[in-house]
């Protein structure tokens, strides 16, 4: 009851400038960012929506005439047993038009097998096996080699799709014409599963769904996720298709964007998908999402930041906001921590318990507030309420610390060069050649 | 002029030489044959001629060659005794005809009410008589199947050489003879021809004009493509098109991971190039699971097959599918005689019995798409299928090979929709497991006996039912 009192007290007691002493890394770079911006960027992205209506009738009625050829590429290894499932999801697709590809990355299961079957039954009209296994990048750069569309999207097997999603993301190139890539909407369809599925499908929403929207108007949209991505088949062939990854999905999208090509987000093209139903595999996955920052952005595309005949101010600032964001605040996060410590040792878990409030209360406005700009989910909102509280340790402690391992590992270490995600007889190369 | 007439202690040989000709009436006069000639096609034809003969003591007489004839018909060492060149050869000539002789005196003379089996009993009764000389397949071409059996081929065609491999299976079922493999081969599922031209083929357009690549990763770039993109005027060897940089050692900055190939018929790209064989006897172009496969074997008399030779043996059904011999088919006429009682029954004991039919509509396709072959064991299988629903008074009768008639005791729809639900299932799943990717097409028919005066009247009225 007296530390209650207390802490009461404290609250009460605070004025403006003793609260942006104590909560200024909330403040500034959590609510200022995160909220603000993205609400200010939001609410402009609805008001200007009715004027863009216009454009996208016509960007709708320029595809249904053009009617293009679209390549899907669906490169994985042992993916055999999610293959009928998606090609069952393309086949409900309103648009047609498009040539199914899978490849076969060295799959040692059944995968050859069901894919062969798929083929002789005309399910799908390319398919091709590697009997050795050379990764991702190469799997999709053999797809993107013999598609043969105006327009290539690269699908995860494990996903499923909307019934219009291809349609949707595909129009996206006659919205605008200097679009070169386009990434639709990521859901976590097994939200049910688990704690962290909950967590990742919440973070999904706010984070990525919503986030993307507001990066994507301001034109610093950074990642087509692979699961779902759209490219405009041209571009691609111009930057020489996927790079060795881990993190390939955001490499390619830099390589669009520094030759030229807008990069956009939509969230109206839907893919569901399957989240890490354990924190371990989170933590994986996160460790490589997470690396892909320091190796990406910091060293090969690092000209970005830096004068040349092709430097974008957009660009600029898109990995100056990512690289402070991600980076810089993710260590200075550890500086405000210790300064608390050191200077309001005495105050310290009233200020703790403070932060701990002010974040909640943000999720809770933050996830209510954002609902009327979220498009396409079924999931009830209310299912994911209760869980809100323990967004603020699933953001503010367990991706926080995952990403600063992975920072480490990749500054000191270049482990991505390490990943099994990738064969060595790549990554060995990457890491000589500084990809 | 030699004289026609030649003895050998004390056994008379006619001689046969291009002055002679050849008279086989007159060779039953005699204890053997000379051939005397150097003329090839005169002495095939003699040797055919004599062992063709449809009496034994003419088949089985003692040949012996005047002159070397080195592999000029492959058949003529086969079915001659040997030679008589020298004067020291006639104690061998000698000797062997008498054995020759005595054995004949051995066999039965039960005559087989077939042709097939006249052909078993005709090369069974050469074994025998030449100390239980092995039945050796020969490398022929002029056979259709490639292989040819001296002894069983004189009493077929060169095109029917797939049957004597159908005669000899039976002959083995029944223990006549005891095989020892040689070789497996794979023939055409129309025609049983051996002749095969195998291509590879696109998948899509079946046609053979397709051409592969290798595909090859570039390590450091992740770039894969067909090797003719790492090919340029500009540079030598292999040159990335990707980061425009030399690719020079397999394993270490590239491999190959796998080939493509390519039609520049329809223009379609694949990895599964399908093997077809097109038959050069009838030109038929089939997948290659879907040729016949038949085993070349050596064989030799069983102690069964002496005993039926030497005290006579039954050859029953020899028909050309030696698989329904095992069926104990019954004719036409058996089954009307049987429908007969049933319709008497019938109406004397007020039961009711039913006459089904179910028959393959799609008989003709199905063959074409399998093979004779592939089909005949089919309707096998359905046979089977059909003959285990049914109770011991109650018989089958299989017409032209694809329509099954059977009577049925006990309420008639009743079982005729329980035996027709059972048959198709069991149908369904006999595709599935063993003929994946044929569609059958069965038709259902029934009659009651009570209505017919005769079983003919009855199976007539099915007929044009089913029609």
């Amino acid at each position: 009851m007296e530390f209650i009192d207390e802490f009461l007290l404290f609250v009460t007691s605070m004025d403006w400038e003793k609260f942006s002493r104590y909560f200024y890394f909330f403040v500034i770079f959590e609510f200022l960012r995160f909220f603000v911006v993205e609400l200010f960027v939001l609410l402009l992205w609805k008001f200007t929506h009715r004027f863009r209506k216009q454009r996208w009738e016509k960007a709708h009625h320029e595809l249904w005439t053009r009617m293009p050829l679209v390549s899907i590429i669906v490169p994985g290894k042992n993916e055999g047993k999610h293959i009928y499932k998606l090609v069952q999801s393309l086949k409900e697709q309103t648009y047609k038009n498009f040539e199914l590809i899978v490849i076969d990355d060295g799959s040692d299961d059944d995968t050859e097998r069901i894919c062969r079957s798929l083929k002789k039954n005309g399910m799908i009209d390319l398919f091709i096996r590697n009997d050795v296994r050379g990764g991702k990048a190469s799997a999709a750069n053999l797809g993107l080699r013999f598609a043969k569309g105006e327009f290539v999207v690269h699908l995860d097997a494990d996903c499923s799709y909307w019934p219009d999603a291809i349609e949707k993301i595909v129009r996206v190139f006659y919205f605008d014409h200097r679009v070169g890539g386009v990434g639709g909407n990521v859901q976590v369809r097994n939200y049910k599963d688990s704690l962290v599925a909950t967590f990742q499908a919440i973070e999904y929403f706010d984070s990525i769904s919503i986030g993307r929207i507001s990066s994507s108007e301001l034109g610093i949209y950074r990642v087509i996720s692979g699961a779902f991505g759209a490219f405009r088949k041209k571009a691609l062939d111009k930057i020489g298709g996927w790079d060795i990854g881990p993190g390939l999905d955001g490499d390619i999208t830099v390589k669009l964007r520094k030759i030229g090509y807008k990069v956009k987000y939509e969230p109206d093209a839907v893919c569901k998908t399957n989240a890490p139903d354990t924190f371990k595999k989170l933590a994986n996955q996160r460790l490589r999402w997470d690396k892909s920052l320091i190796r990406f952005r910091l060293r090969k595309h690092f000209d970005v930041l830096l004068p040349s005949k092709n430097f974008s101010w957009l660009n600029f600032f898109s990995f100056v906001e990512n690289i402070v964001y991600n980076l810089v605040l993710n260590f200075k996060w550890y500086f405000y921590i210790i300064d608390i410590i050191f200077n309001f040792t005495s105050l310290l878990p009233f200020i703790l318990l403070t932060n701990l409030l002010l974040y909640t209360i943000n999720f809770f406005v933050k996830f209510i507030l954002f609902s009327a700009f979220r498009l396409n989910h079924k999931e009830p909102i209310a299912y994911f309420i209760p869980y809100l509280p323990g967004m603020v340790i699933y953001f503010g402690y367990f991706l926080r610390f995952t990403r600063t391992v992975a920072y480490f590992q990749e500054i000191f270490w270049k482990a991505s060069y390490k990943d099994p995600w990738n064969p060595e007889k790549s990554s060995k190369f990457a890491k000589a050649m500084k990809l | 002029m030699q004289s026609p007439v030649i003895v050998i202690d004390n056994l008379q040989f006619v001689r046969l030489s291009l002055e002679t000709g050849l008279d086989t009436t007159q060779i039953m006069a005699y204890d053997g044959v000379l051939i005397d000639s150097n003329d090839a096609p005169f002495v095939q034809n003699s040797i055919l001629s004599i062992r063709r003969h449809h009496q034994p003591e003419v088949y089985l007489k003692p040949i012996f060659l005047c002159q070397n004839h080195p592999s000029a018909f492959i058949h003529i060492h086969a079915l001659s005794d040997g030679q008589y060149i020298h004067d020291k050869d006639n104690t061998l000539v000698a000797s062997k005809t008498r054995k020759i002789f005595q054995k004949t005196l051995e066999l039965s003379e039960s005559k087989p009410n077939s042709a097939y089996g006249a052909a078993i009993k005709k090369a069974l009764d050469y074994m025998y008589c030449r100390e239980n000389r092995i039945l050796q397949p020969i490398l022929d071409p002029f056979s259709i199947i490639g292989y040819s059996f001296p002894e069983m081929s004189v009493s077929f065609e060169t095109h029917e050489e797939a049957q004597i491999l159908d005669a000899l299976d039976w002959a083995e079922k029944n223990e006549l003879i005891w095989p020892d493999f040689q070789e497996k081969i794979y023939v055409c599922n129309q025609c049983s021809g051996g002749f095969l031209s195998y291509r590879e083929v696109c998948p899509h357009c079946q046609s053979s004009h397709t051409y592969g690549e290798d595909l090859v990763h570039h390590f450091p770039c992740a770039y894969i493509g067909p090797i003719s993109d790492f090919t340029n005027e500009k540079h030598e060897g292999l040159h990335c098109p990707k980061c425009n940089k030399g690719v020079h050692h397999i394993g270490v900055d590239y491999d190959k991971p796998s080939v493509l190939y390519h039609c520049n018929n329809c223009d379609t790209k694949f990895q599964d190039l399908y093997v077809k064989a097109k038959c050069l006897n009838c030109k038929n172009d089939v997948e290659v699971q879907y040729l016949q496969s038949r085993t070349i074997n050596t064989y030799k008399l069983t102690s069964k097959g002496r005993h039926a030779i030497t005290k006579g043996f039954e050859l029953q059904n020899h028909t050309t599918d030696a698989h329904f011999i095992e069926r104990d088919l019954i004719s036409e006429d058996t089954f009307i005689s049987l429908l007969n009682q049933d319709c008497k029954r019938s109406q004397i004991e007020e039961r009711s019995i039913g006459l089904m039919a179910i028959s393959i509509n799609n008989h003709q396709a199905i063959a074409k798409e399998m093979g004779n072959y592939r089909f005949k064991k089919l309707v096998l299988e359905l046979y089977d299928i059909i003959a285990n629903e049914l109770n011991p008074l109650e018989y089958l009768y299989l017409e032209q090979g694809h329509t099954f008639y059977f009577n049925q005791y006990l309420g008639i729809e009743d079982s005729f929709i329980s035996i027709q639900s059972s048959f198709q299932e069991r149908l369904n799943q006999l595709i599935i497991r063993n003929h994946s990717g044929i569609s059958v097409s069965m038709n259902y028919q029934n009659i009651s006996l009570n209505e017919c005066k005769d079983g003919r009247e009855a199976l007539n009225k099915l007929k044009t039912q089913l029609n």
